[in-house]
């Protein structure tokens, strides 16, 4: 009975509307369906593990938080309520743990000296999906670029970095926002500013600008 | 104009930003910067998770599952923790059932096939003497001569000691005479050899009362 909940689409519209796929997700996963769990892993493992990676500043991390994550989400289902999507549930959830990772990781851990080790602890491009269209010039120049991005993102204030990364890295809107990190819509539009400002001084004479080509008329 | 980057102004706002960008290169070049910002965020390339995590993310489900169904109602929790009492003792038993048993088996053949040696194993005349037991043997006794009354048969059990020397005799059956006692105490004897080494053993001897009629 759990697995059929997951298949059942709506007679009249032919297309089951996100939110009644998360409701029938949701409901298979609290009767215990294993089928459900499956999809759950399936669907989010990749997106909740591309969110930790980007929301911490040490990414080394981001394997053992989204297994946290996910235990979470196994272990409080019954909460989910449709009031916001399954999506956003699971995002507030892995922003929590990873505030929760940042608060251990300071009482416990910031003593320690850590050795580097750039094979294990940095991402290659090649850990990335790659994408055929760029020459590998390109490549080269962009990896630079990225290192640079990722760098300054990693050391702007994390309530901003969060706003950031939600908006212009997993494109969110206002509204989800606000639903994930539980503040106010004005919160948002104020940290999603201050993070980008943020971004912009730290970015401000390491990253050249990208020429803009302008078309004049004149010129024939 | 963070909001005017995210198109969150209203149509009044958003004209008057677009006249104020058109004239303050200050601005318009901000604006640049933080448009140039926001797609080098997008385009940030997406974080391949580790193939092993979506194994662990899956067990952990599992995991996750047993234990709700385990605590859904008293029986499933006895049922629960007999089945995890179980595992744990198959898990501390196996590293020792091969070695166990292996030895077991191994010591109970050895035993039982030094028994059977021991016991039961019989040379047959003129054969080469096992390593193991050989019994012990009459060399050389002159033959009876005198008569009996009786027609019973004689049979005396001699234990023989390790040099060969009779050191004992029972008398199974009939009767010993002064004969019989005379030729076994001339008579010579090998002695029981165990892997190779005398020691003492026991002969028969049966004399046989062989009557001719005419």
């Amino acid at each position: 009975m759990a697995e059929s909940l997951l298949f059942e689409i709506n007679p009249e519209s032919g297309v089951e509307s996100a939110a009644g796929a998360d409701a029938r997700l949701a409901s298979a996963l609290r009767l215990g369906s294993e089928e459900a769990y499956e999809l759950l892993v399936a669907r989010f493992q990749q997106p909740v593990y591309n969110l930790v990676y980007r929301l911490m500043a040490d990414p080394g991390d981001a394997y053992d938080v989204v297994q946290e994550v996910f235990l979470k989400i196994f272990r409080n289902i019954g909460t989910f309520r449709s009031q916001s999507s399954l999506k956003t549930w699971i995002y507030r959830i892995a922003v929590n743990e990873v505030h929760n990772y940042r608060r251990w990781f300071f009482r416990h851990r910031r003593q320690e000296v850590v050795l580097e080790d750039d094979t294990e602890g940095g991402k290659s491009f090649g850990d990335t999906v790659p994408d055929r269209g760029r020459s590998p010039y390109d490549d080269a120049l962009n990896d630079e670029k990225r290192v640079l991005i990722e760098d300054a993102l990693a050391r702007i204030n994390p309530m901003f970095r969060a706003a950031v990364v939600l908006r212009d890295i997993e494109e969110l809107s206002y509204e989800e926002i606000a639903d994930v990190l539980e503040i106010s819509l004005g919160t948002v539009k104020s940290r999603i500013t201050r993070g980008r400002e943020a971004m912009r001084r730290q970015l401000e004479g390491r990253l050249e600008p990208e020429p803009s080509f302008q078309w004049d008329p004149a010129a024939g | 104009m963070s909001r005017y980057l995210d198109n969150r102004l209203e149509e009044q706002e958003r004209k008057g930003v677009e006249v104020h960008l058109a004239s303050c290169g200050e601005c318009a070049t901000r604006h640049e910067r933080m448009e140039e910002l926001r797609r080098n965020l997008r385009s940030l390339p997406i974080v391949r998770a580790p193939r092993k995590l979506a194994t662990e993310l899956q067990v952990l489900a599992s995991r996750e599952l047993v234990r709700r169904r385990s605590t859904s109602s008293v029986a499933a929790r006895m049922q629960f923790w007999a089945e995890r009492a179980r595992l744990l003792m198959d898990n501390l038993m196996r590293p020792l059932a091969l070695p166990a048993v292996g030895g077991g088996l191994t010591s109970a053949l050895f035993i039982f096939g030094m028994l059977m040696n021991l016991g039961y194993l019989r040379t047959a005349a003129n054969d080469t003497p096992s390593t193991l037991y050989t019994e012990a043997s009459v060399v050389k006794m002159a033959a009876f001569t005198s008569h009996t009354n009786s027609s019973d048969d004689t049979v005396i059990e001699v234990q023989i000691d390790g040099r060969g020397h009779m050191v004992d005799y029972n008398v199974l059956q009939g009767q010993m005479t002064g004969e019989m006692g005379n030729l076994l105490l001339f008579a010579t004897f090998t002695p029981a050899t165990m892997f190779l080494q005398p020691t003492s053993g026991k002969v028969v001897i049966r004399r046989s009362q062989i009557v001719v009629k005419g």
